[in-house]
């Protein structure tokens, strides 16, 4: 009974979370994208949703997939305590892949870096 | 008795972390959107995406953090005085852990800055050195 709490909870937030970064990752990375490929908006737009898919399926599969290796669970401390070690997981490793987009997009964007007004 | 200790514990710590997580956010990149600006000659656009994707970096790792020290491991003597001096030492030490993360985050952006400021600058004098055979 507690597993299932836990899982119920987990799949919550772990699916809000993934949803709300891709989708803001998705708004706003469109402006790189044009960036970097300025000639086809369309060719942009297509490349993009593309992006987010594969996100989406990375994340979500992962996510899925670490509920099938959880840990039984006997009272409220215990899953308190694995669904924060579950959750902060994923998050942590959400943030560093987000840090290290950046970056890639810093040496992307290099040669086209005349970003003058 | 001391599961429910514990879990009062976490219920205390939980919005503590939200709540300091939220307002250092906001705070800095209320700001960040002016060293966006600056950095990106004043493009509002990318500026402005470049400021939210830097938004989420900062609230996943600091959230994902928080969460990860959560755990009261060890041993626990089951009295409110030991709960509160662990979660003192969780809060401050993610207090700690938020202020090193703000400083980083405020290096990058003068980095960032100082970068933009001297690739303009070679570029303007590589705008005036092709311009000069011309004249």
């Amino acid at each position: 009974m507690y597993n299932l709490v836990s899982y119920s909870f987990y799949f919550l937030l772990v699916c809000s979370v993934i949803l709300y970064v891709g989708h803001l990752c998705y708004r706003n990375g469109h402006v790189f994208i044009h960036a970097l490929i300025p000639a086809s908006p369309d060719l942009n737009h297509q490349i993009n949703r593309l992006l987010l898919v594969g996100y989406y399926l990375v994340n979500l599969g992962y996510a899925i997939y670490i509920i099938s290796e959880w840990e039984q669970l006997q009272d409220w401390r215990t899953a308190a305590e694995s669904l924060a070690r579950h959750l902060s997981q994923i998050i942590l490793m959400l943030g560093l892949l987000h840090y290290v987009n950046i970056a890639a997009l810093r040496l992307f964007l290099k040669p086209y870096q005349s970003f003058k007004s | 008795m001391e599961i429910s200790k514990i879990l009062i514990g976490y219920l205390i710590y939980l919005p503590v972390i939200l709540c300091m997580t939220f307002f250092v956010s906001r705070t800095l990149f209320k700001n960040g959107k002016i060293f966006m600006l600056d950095i990106f000659h004043g493009r509002e656009d990318i500026a402005q995406s470049t400021n939210k994707l830097f938004e989420v970096g900062f609230y996943l790792l600091n959230l994902g953090f928080g969460l990860w020290i959560l755990e009261i491991s060890g041993r626990f003597e089951n009295t409110y005085q030991h709960l509160i001096e662990i979660l003192s030492s969780k809060i401050g030490g993610f207090s700690i852990y938020l202020g090193i993360m703000l400083f980083f985050n405020l290096l990058l952006f003068f980095r960032g800055r100082k970068r933009s400021k001297n690739s303009h600058k070679k570029q303007i004098q590589r705008e005036v050195i092709i311009k000069r055979p011309q004249a």
